[in-house]
């Protein structure tokens, strides 16, 4: 697993890459988390229009949405598995390929940013046909995740040469974890590509009169839920690897990490009817088939709470940690030099409470008292929001810092950064879970109506947590704020040394001959194999059913857009 | 992997078996369902509440930009009701309060669920799905009230009785979704403010200035598009509504000259 020398400098088109997928979403970011603590505010009736300085709710709501979930990640991890094939595999790739992905990527991300902040894009980033998006947006979408695409097929290649120099020995892994990662997205992609190229881009461009409503759904949330496993295989990529190193030991059991990422390629996107429990046109049997299956992707995220504490509690015995819990106390939680451990712990404890109530999500009738609510955001701000944030803005600093051969502006500050996170995402979560559980309606505009006492729609029994939402959310956007000003006050500073990376690596406690996790294609099949179970019938019925197709229509008007 | 690692998994495994046992015997044994594909009947653009017997009604509710239709249920307590749900524009969402119908609402597809009414009171029906500016507004209400009656007796609020034609203008202008557009305060919205339109005249997009008097505002209710007030876009749509209901409006914007 240790990488066959130390540090890598990569070599200056990949380095330029590198860092250019990370600071140009940082810099969208602040535009993103902006409009995240906006509605909070709206939302607590704190203001009360449909528009805050030039930006409508809604508009807003999709720039926080794009911006954070789909562009910020995207980038981020594109640039880190960049980082992790090279680094662990001592490989380079071809630039001309490298600068054409970056193109595309950021070619498509800048015009849906011109749509969405023209307000002619206010549809969400779930895409809401028959609400209809300037078809900029929809080809900026496809940009930015056929560019995406590109770098997976630069790390095969690499991946199968390396296997052939090193017969017997085990992938490092931290690359297989990112190449299940881009599996995983590959899979993913394929449904959103199809929704987005045949159905949404020639309907918004008025070549077709109508659009499937109930299939384009479908096809989202084929897409919507393995979305959330690529967003978090690369945080798990940074717990297996490095955060039992950061905490001065060492991972727990070596194969768990690889079985781990084996099972979330074959059942990370077979899940995805669990968003569609409350859906018309499709069956409750394969909704119920999903639900099950969801509760089966539970199993490798249990396997990772087990291994991660196990590894945590080797850690600190190592250093003098004693007791049944009292070990808790040997942890590097206030150390400057090892910011990530904060990050990365932060997010974990977060992820406690994320996992539980996305396994009540999951829970098909259970799904009727949450569905659509603030439950729902108050869930994935502590996963989205929680591990896989906390571990992406860390990463980002820290990558940032060995690329351009600088230290850490305002260490301590930095710190605070996970910590106030953290605080700030458990009282907003708290606020939302109970609001939705009251409920409370999600991607809605509380100001104007249901929480504004002069409104016939007001409703007193959410204001208290929508309160909470508020505050939470509030802390949370001083906490960016901190680090905005650690970010680009470390990209802006002087250069303190020659820039190279080196990855914190962890060894393994257990290491055992890994029989069955060595070898992708086995998972790959199943992962096929399961998917056309889970969904070829879902989709023929949706196809074939009595349902019918509708026109389109703009968000601020209710008659057919012309 | 190690024992305890193997043990740690056993244990998951077990814990996810009894949630799910639990999820079926809520299915099977409460009668807790979850919405399935409706064939029987065919995507429909009015709502209404029909009577079947004996405590039995079925409710055809049309979501749509943005309100409910109807905007107001009215059952007595005790009613079993079949609820189908269409959507006439785009999707939107179906939440009653206090109850476990939570329903998506796609253009296109029937949606179903099946409640119970015991409790008196006022269900409030929030749309929790975004479907476009107005979202915010469009909520509708069940009212369960003893003596309730299906359909309800034909009583038009005549003149010196019922409710007075501002109320219940007052009352359409919120449950026709007109809200969603215009505000009633002078602040701007989608389309023009209703505060002092009455009794003062409106520069239009031709340049014509028409007088807001009884019979202009009335024509511009019934027919939206045919003059359109200068910087607005021309998309009000036509409400089939009575003429009761009409004046009904015009009388509560006077109220707000």
């Amino acid at each position: 697993m240790q990488p066959d020398e130390g540090s890598l400098r990569l070599d200056a088109t990949h380095r330029a890459v590198v860092l250019l997928l990370i600071v140009v979403p940082t810099v969208l970011l602040v535009l993103g988390i902006y409009h995240g603590v906006l509605q909070a505010l709206y939302r607590a009736g704190l203001i009360q229009s449909s528009t805050f300085l030039g930006i409508e709710y809604y508009q807003g709501l999709t720039l926080h949405g794009v911006i954070n979930a789909l562009v910020y990640t995207t980038f981020f991890e594109v640039a880190f598995g960049y980082v992790v094939v090279a680094y662990y595999l001592r490989c380079t790739f071809d630039a001309r390929v490298t600068w054409l992905a970056f193109g595309l990527m950021s070619g498509g991300t800048l015009m849906a940013a011109w749509a969405m902040l023209g307000g002619s894009a206010s549809v969400l980033y779930t895409f809401y046909p028959p609400l209809r998006a300037n078809p900029l947006f929809y080809v900026g979408a496809a940009l930015l995740v056929v560019g995406s695409w590109i770098p997976f097929f630069q790390w095969i290649p690499a991946y199968l040469r390396w296997r052939r120099a090193h017969p017997g020995q085990k992938t490092p892994i931290g690359v297989v974890g990112m190449l299940s990662t881009f599996t995983v997205w590959l899979i993913a992609t394929l449904p959103l590509a199809y929704e987005v190229i045949v159905m949404l881009i020639p309907w918004s461009l008025g070549w077709t009169a109508t659009v499937d409503v109930v299939l384009a759904r479908t096809l989202f949330w084929f897409f919507g839920h393995p979305l959330v496993y690529f967003w978090l295989l690369p945080a798990y990529v940074m717990f297996y690897v490095m955060l039992p190193e950061l905490a001065g030991g060492k991972l727990y059991s070596d194969d768990a990490g690889r079985l781990v990422f084996m099972l979330f390629i074959v059942l990370s996107a077979p899940v995805g009817l669990h968003h569609q429990f409350a859906d018309p046109g499709i069956s409750s049997g394969y909704k119920w088939l999903h639900g099950a299956l969801t509760f089966l992707v539970a199993l490798p995220s249990f396997i990772t709470a087990f291994t991660l504490a196990a590894s945590l509690e080797y850690a600190a015995r190592a250093h003098g940690g004693s007791g049944l819990f009292a070990w808790w106390r040997r942890l590097p939680y206030w150390d400057a030099d090892r910011y990530l451990f904060a990050y990365f712990f932060t997010g974990l404890v977060l992820f406690v409470f994320g996992g539980i109530t996305g396994i009540i999500n999951a829970s098909t009738v259970m799904n009727n008292v949450v569905h659509n609510t603030a439950w729902i955001p108050g869930h994935f701000h502590t996963t989205i929001g929680g591990p896989v944030f906390l571990a992406f803005l860390g990463m980002s600093l820290f990558l940032v810092a060995q690329l351009t051969g600088r230290r850490v502006r305002y260490p301590r500050l930095n710190l605070w950064v996970p910590y106030l996170w953290t605080a700030g995402v458990a009282v907003f979560s708290v606020g939302l879970s109970v609001a939705g559980l009251l409920g409370e309606p999600r991607r809605t505009n509380l100001g104007p109506t249901y929480a504004n006492p002069n409104s016939p729609l007001y409703h007193a029994g959410w204001r208290l947590w929508s309160d909470l939402g508020a505050i939470g959310g509030i802390v949370m956007g001083v906490a960016m704020l901190l680090f905005f000003v650690v970010f680009f006050g470390t990209l802006l500073g002087r250069r303190q040394q020659e820039p190279a990376l080196a990855l914190p690596t962890a060894e393994a406690y257990h290491d055992g001959p890994g029989r069955f996790v060595l070898n992708f294609r086995p998972w790959v099949v199943a992962a096929i194999v399961l998917l056309a179970i889970a969904y070829v019938p879902p989709i023929y019925e949706v196809v074939t059913g009595p349902t019918q197709g509708a026109p389109a229509y703009e968000p601020s008007s209710p008659v057919v857009a012309p | 992997m190690d024992r305890a690692e193997n043990t740690a998994l056993v244990i998951a495994g077990v814990l996810m078996a009894a949630f799910f046992a639990a999820l079926v015997y809520s299915a099977a044994g409460l009668n807790i369902s979850l919405p399935t594909c409706v064939t029987d009947i065919a995507p429909f653009r009015e709502g209404k509440v029909i009577a079947k017997g004996d405590h039995h009604y079925e409710v055809h509710m049309v979501a749509k930009m943005w309100a409910f239709d109807p905007a107001v249920v009215r059952l007595p307590p005790g009613a079993d009701v079949d609820l189908y749900l269409s959507a006439l524009d785009v999707t939107h969402g179906v939440y009653i309060e206090h109850t476990n119908v939570n329903l998506m609402a796609v253009p296109g597809a029937v949606n179903a669920a099946r409640v119970r009414f015991d409790e008196e009171g006022e269900y409030d029906v929030v749309c929790h799905e975004y479907c476009g500016v107005g979202h915010q507004n469009m909520m509708g209400k069940i009212i369960v009230a003893a003596g309730t009656t299906v359909p309800p007796p034909a009583a038009p609020p005549a003149a010196g009785g019922g409710m007075a034609a501002a109320e219940l203008g007052k009352t359409l202008f919120q449950t026709k979704g007109c809200a969603a557009c215009h505000t009633t305060d002078g602040s701007p919205g989608v389309g023009p403010t209703m505060k002092g339109l009455y009794g003062h005249e409106t520069q239009m997009e031709d340049g014509a200035m028409v007088a807001g008097d009884d019979s202009h505002l009335a024509e511009e209710i019934r027919e939206p598009g045919r003059h359109v007030v200068k910087g607005f876009p021309p998309i009000m749509p036509a409400l089939p509504l009575t003429d009761a209901e009409v004046n009904a409006l015009v009388a509560y914007l006077k109220t707000l000259s």
